[in-house]
């Protein structure tokens, strides 16, 4: 049974990933010093997604939300959405990859094929996700030691050439203009639909909310403190060439015996990256559990392998930057509107939790 | 067997010596000893190898000869013993190193317990060694063994249970905890792995490790085993179970958490800040010991970027003759420690010495000028062991010299990458073991766990530990 600790790691594992290496990069292209308050609205929007699945789950905290759909949607269609949320999971992980291998390949391996990192990391995973989730949720916690180290070094970089007028003028940007660019970074502030998925994992589901708010707080409080960090150190035309600027902020930072701390950083960052990817992982590993009754562990080495075999299909730019663009959508689709159209028909079905 | 609808004893003596003797395969230590008491025949038989002829010429003999009482339950009164009828009974008991007592028309014999009890005197822990506390080890005795942990802990609350377990060597288990502080579901999970040992041939301690272990498999081992009485009266107070097997000359603590393998007895009699430094640098030790060469490895097959030019240089300088990858250095490097080490434990103390000699200054030195392998990666090598050493438990400290190699191996294919994805998997498997179904792991509380308190019962190091 998961505790709250526990809960929170899961959580903020889940949504801090890969995402946070070139967001401040989108954000300032759209919305320039503003993009804070691009944060917050994506922030305030994935609370109001927060309350909704956590209501459809509490619906009945006894069943995952497989199960729930199977039962609210009957047989035929509940099949249909799990299978499609399981396609989701397996297409954004299959993102992810792609997302890990690019960078891998442009900042330290430059030679290694992509499918010996693609093997790499589904071992890795796949190792993790076939834990019982306490398991999961306990390694998860000494990972989360990486978040200080990335909040000390971040700290690191103030005493360096920084401007806080480069945050001014506050405001430019219209309301709409703002509001626009805040998909982009509520795809970094994805991760929480795990609540629909663990519910009856829970010890304590009432207190389930409050954690998830933290979890989410944390996650946020982070961003915006990266992307001010990275918007006070680089001037406009530093911000529109760099894709990654997290990782050039460090490459400034030099020490007595390390310098490029970026390079250390961004391999250890793998970590971090990869737990997004268990969480995806183990949300497929339990939808195929359910529609084909496959023991979990099994059916997270059959995720593996059919992920290891979309990895080593050639892909090109324009499909990973189309299959990027969908994927937005398919977050807001399958994180907040499904959810919320189950929350409408569990509610009219009057089934109480 | 003829016997076998009669496995009874007879009243007829000789008919009973001769299965007797005929159970005992003829063995030629049975030795057969005939008295008269009272005008009727009795026969003594007992194990020569076995048994304690002065106590059976003292506590037998003699009063059967002086004839004092009229029966022989009187006779013996002296001495425990207890009363047989079946001959399978009978040799079990000869087996057991004890004597048995025939009289003639009668169909019942006394086994009386002689067994000679040689033992090894107290000695200083070899493996286990202190600067400040007690000095005494467990011996092969379980009895002494248990008699060290009553005489600290003289409480009615200190329970010990015997089993017999192992079909061919009937081999006493003990099993001891305080009544007060066990976890009892944790006990019971105990006592029920013990009752799953299906060796015939229980000897060794490792035997009961691996039925007490839920992975034994891992490289990790699960249930420390000590040879120190207060590392065992320590955690008997943590409500842990400790485990003898007579013959062995150590304890098997279970359930336990990794963080008991990085402390020493010494800690908690010490001052809180030398506690807290030692343990610190133990768990110091734990990660160098297992990254360390595998992070050289990646700086210099990789990474040599992240260096600064002066250090760059000093490295490159080092390893330019060097005509091996930075990967089969390390390797290499690794082997000839694990010999060195091994010969040196293996070797009469004397002749160790000259082993360390060579390995130092021969191998050493001469393995730099050579250029087989480089100066950095015998220092890095070196600090390795040197790490790995700091660990008190032996068990422990070798899983984690060993544990470096598979990092080893992903550093010189990913680098750092392989690093990270390395002590991901480790952490997890980690995370993964319980031990008599405790976690094994948990959160570093190395705040409390400095403080010299004992952790009170249920709410000790594993709070959250029931899956």
């Amino acid at each position: 049974m998961l505790t709250n600790k526990n809960l929170f790691f899961l959580i903020i594992q889940a949504q801090i990933g890969i995402g946070i290496l070139g967001l401040p990069y989108i954000l300032y292209n759209d919305v320039q010093q503003d993009g804070w308050m691009s944060l917050l609205i994506a922030g305030v929007l994935a609370q109001g997604i927060i309350i909704i699945l956590v209501a459809l789950s509490r619906t009945s905290p006894k069943e995952t939300f497989y199960e729930l759909n199977l039962r609210l949607l009957g047989n035929f269609l509940g099949k249909i959405v799990s299978i499609c949320y399981v396609l989701y999971f397996i297409s954004f992980s299959m993102l992810l990859m792609i997302l890990v291998t690019d960078v891998i390949n442009t900042w330290i391996l430059h030679q290694t094929p992509r499918w010996a990192i693609i093997l790499m990391l589904l071992i890795a995973t796949s190792y993790i996700a076939k834990e019982q989730l306490l398991t999961i949720s306990r390694s998860f916690l000494f990972f989360s030691f990486w978040f200080i180290v990335l909040i000390f070094l971040l700290i690191l970089v103030y005493p360096q050439d920084i401007h806080f007028g480069r945050l001014q003028p506050i405001g430019s940007k219209s309301f709409t203009e703002i509001i626009k660019a805040s998909p982009d970074a509520f795809v970094s502030l994805i991760g929480f639909e795990l609540i629909l998925f663990i519910m009856p994992l829970i010890k304590n589901p009432k207190k389930s909310l409050m954690v998830l708010t933290f979890a989410n707080l944390f996650t946020l409080m982070l961003y915006i403190f990266l992307f001010i960090t990275c918007v006070i150190s680089f001037s406009g035309v530093q911000f529109s060439l760099i894709q990654e600027p997290l990782l050039y902020l460090f490459r400034g930072l030099s020490f007595e015996f390390v310098e490029s701390i970026d390079i250390i950083f961004l391999s250890f960052w793998i970590i971090p990256i990869s737990t997004t990817l268990v969480i995806q992982l183990f949300n497929a590993s339990l939808g195929v559990q359910t529609l084909f009754s496959i023991q979990r562990k099994k059916s997270v080495y059959l995720l593996s392998g059919l992920l290891l075999c979309l990895g080593l299909l050639p892909i090109s730019l324009t499909v990973k930057e189309s299959l990027s663009s969908i994927m937005i959508y398919l977050n807001i689709i399958f994180v907040f509107i499904f959810p919320a159209l189950l929350l409408i028909i569990a509610k009219l079905k009057g089934i109480k939790g | 067997m003829a016997e076998s609808h009669n496995e009874f004893l007879s009243s007829d003596l000789t008919q009973n010596l001769k299965i007797i003797e005929e159970k005992m395969k003829q063995t030629a230590d049975l030795k057969r000893r005939k008295l008269t008491f009272h005008g009727e025949a009795i026969i003594l038989l007992y194990l020569d190898t076995m048994t304690d002829k002065e106590s059976i010429e003292l506590h037998i003999i003699g009063p059967i000869n002086k004839q004092e009482s009229e029966s022989i339950e009187n006779t013996l009164g002296t001495k425990q013993f207890s009363i047989m009828t079946t001959y399978k009974d009978i040799s079990s008991s000869i087996a057991e190193g004890n004597t048995i007592l025939l009289t003639e028309n009668c169909n019942i014999a006394y086994s009386i317990a002689t067994l000679s009890d040689e033992k090894r005197a107290v000695n200083e822990s070899l493996n286990e060694k202190v600067t400040m506390g007690a000095h005494d080890s467990f011996v092969e005795s379980a009895t002494t063994n248990i008699s060290l942990l009553r005489k600290r802990l003289r409480t009615p609350e200190f329970k010990v249970e015997y089993q017999t377990y192992g079909t061919d060597t009937n081999v006493e288990v003990a099993i001891c905890y305080l009544e007060s502080k066990v976890d009892q579901t944790v006990l019971h999970s105990i006592k029920s792995r013990l009752e799953k040992i299906k060796n015939d041939d229980l000897i060794n301690s490792r035997q009961i490790q691996e039925a007490l272990e839920d992975y034994p498999y891992s490289p990790f081992p699960q249930s420390l085993r000590t040879e120190r009485p207060d590392r065992a009266v320590f955690n008997l107070l943590n409500g842990n179970t400790v485990i003898f097997l007579e013959h062995e000359p150590s304890a098997v603590i279970t359930p336990i958490s990794f963080y008991s393998f990085l402390r020493s007895p010494e800690d908690y009699n010490s001052r809180w800040f030398v506690n807290f430094f030692y343990y610190s640098l133990r768990l110091l030790a734990f990660i160098l010991s297992v990254t360390l060469p595998a992070f050289y490895i990646a700086v210099n097959a990789y990474h040599s970027a992240i260096l600064p030019v002066s250090t760059f240089y000093t490295l490159k300088l080092s390893v330019m003759n060097v005509p091996f990858h930075p990967f089969v250095e390390a390797i290499m490097m690794q082997i000839v420690l694990e010999l060195l080490k091994e010969a040196s434990v293996r070797l009469p103390s004397a002749v160790a010495q000259t082993i360390g000699t060579v390995g130092a200054i021969v191998i050493g030195s001469a393995i730099v000028q050579t250029n087989f392998i480089s100066n950095t990666m015998v220092v890095v090598i070196a600090v390795t062991a040197v790490s790995s050493f700091v660990i008190p438990i032996g068990e422990m400290s070798t899983s984690m010299r060993l544990m470096s190699f598979p990092l080893i191996f992903l550093a010189a294919i990913f680098g750092f990458i392989g690093i990270a994805f390395g002590l991901m998997v480790y952490t997890t498997h980690l995370v993964k073991l319980t031990s008599a179904g405790k976690a094994y792991v948990e959160a570093p509380k190395i705040f409390q766990s400095f403080l010299n308190t004992q952790p009170k019962n249920g709410k000790g190091e594993d709070t959250n530990a029931h899956e």
